[in-house]
């Protein structure tokens, strides 16, 4: 078993009391993989989208993230006890999902670990998938996708698939991948679908698998994700409870601010 | 000096059952009530210049089942039978046995609001409830 072992310069907690963040490799994970990172925040988006990687690609668990900032659960799958946070595997494809509500305090370290493992493993590219609130989201059809890049270059890249979000905040762990991605020289994608703020939103995870379709060419068919829309609600409601509680601590609501100055 | 106003009995009776429902509602944090057969439903309260809207996520819930009724001037109670019975089962949970017909919540409101003129409606499974503030 490999164990990669990361401790960030900050966290964000107590004065001189660094946590560390553990990525655990169970089995060998090449290099040069496209990494999907689908971690709870707005709607469940990138919590219900990477969930459907996993299972519609059939993708093997290979590893998990620990770390004493995050809850003392495990998560029991078949009466064996797992990590809430594991990365599954596919070819080249790798997905990193939460199975809980990630503390607004662990959310510094837990970035931090992410980007460093996928810069130690020369990650081709960092996609997190998530959502984006909007106020009348019963009253659209089909919720548009925009992306925040961390190089320009990535724009031609994007085509059609979504609309690069000019300006504006970003809040939480997506907003510090993408930040760190930028730091490390590790090419970063964030993409954003229109969604609800606190109601698992399966319609919207549709629409950013869509979206990474276009851009990766990674295939899975969003049919089930849309027809057992409401079970999938039913069943995510107390994860979206639990990090709607996470996201008021983050002031996740800045999202919706207008900043201050251009350019 | 003004008589104190008397209360009618059956607005005992009301305050008297919210109460009860509250407890229970603590009690069982986790939004599934074994016992009354409910879920407690993800929820939503803005309050705008005009009026107060609430959004509740429904899912499972037909718009013909949902009862929503205002208590005095800050309370909000719905009901909504689901179109199924709902197990724990069906969501993979194999040692609890609950099973689940409805959702329920009561919801204090931050204002006064004018419950007779309260409207609603549901769309993409989400009930959406606008009480106009009470002047």
């Amino acid at each position: 078993m490999q164990q990669v072992f990361f401790e960030p310069a900050w966290t964000g907690v107590k004065d001189g009391d660094l946590e560390s963040v553990t990525v655990v490799e169970r089995k060998e994970i090449p290099q040069g993989f496209t990494l999907v990172n689908g971690l709870p925040d707005v709607g469940l988006v990138g919590v219900l989208a990477a969930s459907h990687l996993v299972s519609s690609l059939k993708m093997e668990e290979v590893g998990s993230i620990e770390s004493e900032s995050l809850p003392p659960l495990v998560v029991l799958h078949g009466g064996v006890p797992r990590s809430p946070i594991r990365i599954f595997l596919k070819e080249s494809l790798a997905t990193i999902v939460s199975e809980t509500a990630v503390p607004s305090e662990a959310v510094y370290s837990l970035a931090d670990a992410i980007v460093k493992w996928a810069g130690s493993k020369k990650a081709k590219l960092v996609i997190s998938v998530g959502g984006m609130a909007v106020q009348n989201r019963q009253n659209i059809e089909k919720p548009k996708v925009f992306a925040a890049l961390t190089h320009e270059s990535l724009i031609e890249m994007l085509g059609h698939s979504a609309e690069v979000l000019q300006e504006g905040y970003m809040v939480g762990p997506y907003a510090l991948i993408l930040k760190k991605c930028l730091d490390s020289k590790v090419s970063g994608v964030t993409l954003l679908a229109q969604s609800f703020y606190n109601y698992p939103d399966p319609e919207a995870a549709a629409a950013v698998l869509e979206s990474l379709e276009k851009i990766t060419g990674i295939k899975s068919d969003v049919s089930e994700l849309l027809q057992k829309g409401e079970e999938i609600r039913l069943k995510a409601k107390d994860i979206m409870r639990r990090t709607q509680e996470e996201m008021s601590k983050m002031s996740k609501s800045q999202e919706y601010e207008v900043p201050p100055l251009y350019g | 000096m003004p008589r104190p106003r008397r209360r009618r009995a059956s607005g005992i009776v009301d305050d008297s059952v919210r109460h009860t429902r509250k407890l229970r509602h603590e009690a069982f944090r986790s939004g599934w009530d074994e016992l009354a057969r409910s879920i407690e439903p993800l929820s939503n309260i803005t309050v705008g210049t005009e009026e107060i809207t609430i959004t509740l996520d429904l899912p499972l819930v037909d718009h013909k089942q949902v009862r929503v009724r205002v208590h005095g001037e800050n309370t909000v109670e719905v009901y909504a039978k689901t179109k199924r019975t709902v197990t724990f089962d069906d969501l993979g949970i194999r040692h609890r046995s609950g099973e689940f017909t409805c959702y329920h919540t009561l919801m204090d409101l931050p204002e006064p609001v004018d419950g007779a003129k309260a409207i609603y409606n549901m769309k993409r499974g989400i009930l959406e409830i606008r009480l106009p503030k009470l002047r």
